[in-house]
């Protein structure tokens, strides 16, 4: 966990609209943010500056203390859910979930073992070997928030 | 939304089941005429595979004596034709040359068009439409015209009669229409994916190697058997820049068959044409079961 620091942000797509314009926004360490608003009024757009998904225009982005304007969401270190959920269709659930540890180049009995505990308080663990097609509809969110 | 679907649906076939009763005569004969025009059809492209097989199993002898005297039937099998190609003909090496040439040709379309046609579906690079007009015109770029470039370029490097300069002269086939059709391919694929794994904490390499290319493996494999039969079946590159019947590939060995004799072994080309159609059908067949779509099914709500 760290701060989020959205300062001045400015966001202008090549086609010229205008997504976010001059957000600033502190979140403290810990803390719960909801953004609400109206479609097309530009939460996504700010979740992705932060998320690394989307360049920004102006301002300034910090995660911590680090400025990360131009680091790659690889860099920023940081989990999203999408709004789609976008699992990996090709791989099973247990695989999904442990996607980013295994990039992480992480032991592989580690990687299991945080995999079952993160299914365990999802009670995602009867589908662990399955995949997301085949895994029951309504446990899907809980599979993607886990990743 | 489905329960309209299948409301219309079945209001549709009431309708079409009433208005068939009414000229069910008219309509039968129409089908009947729909079926034999498909089986005339069905007729007319399978006689030359048939006749092809029917030959490879035929003698010599036979065959001399024409077709009035044998018939469409064959009397009696014989596999002398295809042992003859190994022996007499010795067959195997051009196969192994072909499958040298093909196979590598292949890699080097599936890996470069693989890059290639990522980065025209998904960077932002100026004049992209351009690019892919300029790639469509190349693959239907008369090959001939491209032999007279390439002979001389072979000759200055002083790679003719070798099979290896081959499986450059193939990407001109191959190159344009597997990245296209791949290009085709990523860019149906939900760009949220990607990005997933890049939160993920992928590079770009990553995401394209572990997400993108298993999601779009119909594609890929498509692409490789297109590469592979292009590159399997050419003829032109091959009688152009090959001298040595030892470096022939498979196509051009057939058409040299029994030349230097006073007869042509009929039988032998035959049962070589059967022989170098086997990998085709076999990769067919065996990727088919890969090339079902619907692989994203499961990802997306």
């Amino acid at each position: 966990m760290a701060t989020i620091d959205v300062e001045d942000v400015t966001k202008v797509y090549p086609n010229g609209a205008e997504a976010v314009s001059e957000l600033d926004i502190h979140v403290a360490e810990g803390e719960f943010l909801i953004l609400v608003g109206p479609s097309g009024c530009g939460k996504t757009t700010a979740l992705r500056m932060v998320a690394g998904l989307e360049d920004i225009t102006e301002g300034t982005i910090k995660i911590g203390e680090r400025v990360v304007n131009d680091l790659t969401p690889r860099e920023r270190d940081v989990a999203m859910v999408f709004q789609n959920y976008a699992l990996y269709p090709h791989m099973t659930v247990a695989q999904n979930i442990g996607f980013s540890l295994s990039l992480k180049k992480l032991d592989k009995r580690e990687i299991e073992r945080r995999t079952e505990e993160a299914a365990r308080i999802l009670g995602l663990e009867e589908h662990l070997r399955r995949k997301p097609a085949s895994a029951r509809r309504s446990s899907r969110r809980p599979e993607s928030s886990r990743r | 939304m489905a329960g309209e679907a299948a409301g219309t649906s079945i209001g549709a076939r009431r309708t079409t089941g009433r208005r068939r009763r009414a000229r069910s005569g008219a309509a039968r004969w129409r089908q009947i005429g729909f079926y034999l025009l498909v089986l005339i059809a069905l007729a007319v492209s399978l006689f030359p595979f048939y006749w092809i097989i029917r030959t490879s199993l035929a003698t010599n002898a036979e065959i001399a004596q024409g077709v009035e005297a044998t018939g469409l039937l064959p009397s009696h099998l014989s596999f002398s034709a295809y042992v003859d190609d190994f022996t007499q003909q010795h067959f195997l090496t051009p196969l192994i040359n072909s499958a040298i040439v093909a196979l590598a040709a292949t890699a080097v379309t599936i890996v470069v068009a693989t890059m290639a046609g990522y980065a025209l579906a998904r960077m932002p690079i100026r004049g992209t439409s351009a690019i892919l007009g300029f790639i469509l015109v190349a693959g239907f770029f008369p090959v001939l015209a491209m032999v007279g470039p390439l002979f001389l370029l072979f000759k200055e490097l002083n790679v003719l009669d070798s099979i290896y300069p081959l499986i450059l002269a193939y990407l001109v086939y191959t190159l344009p229409i597997a990245t296209w059709l791949l290009r085709n391919f990523f860019s149906q694929i939900p760009r949220e994916l990607e990005e997933a794994a890049l939160v993920d904490g992928a590079t770009r390499i990553q995401a394209l190697r572990k997400v993108v290319v298993p999601v779009a493996i119909p594609g890929v494999f498509t692409a490789a058997i297109l590469a592979f039969i292009l590159a399997w079946n050419d003829f032109a590159f091959a009688v152009s820049f090959l001298e040595t019947p030892a470096h022939f590939t498979a196509p051009l060995a057939i058409v040299n068959f029994g030349q230097s004799n006073f007869q042509v072994f009929y039988n032998r080309i035959d049962a070589a044409v059967v022989i170098i159609t086997i990998p085709i059908a076999l990769l067919v067949l065996v990727a088919q079961r890969r090339i079902v779509t619907g692989l994203t099914a499961g990802s997306f709500r």
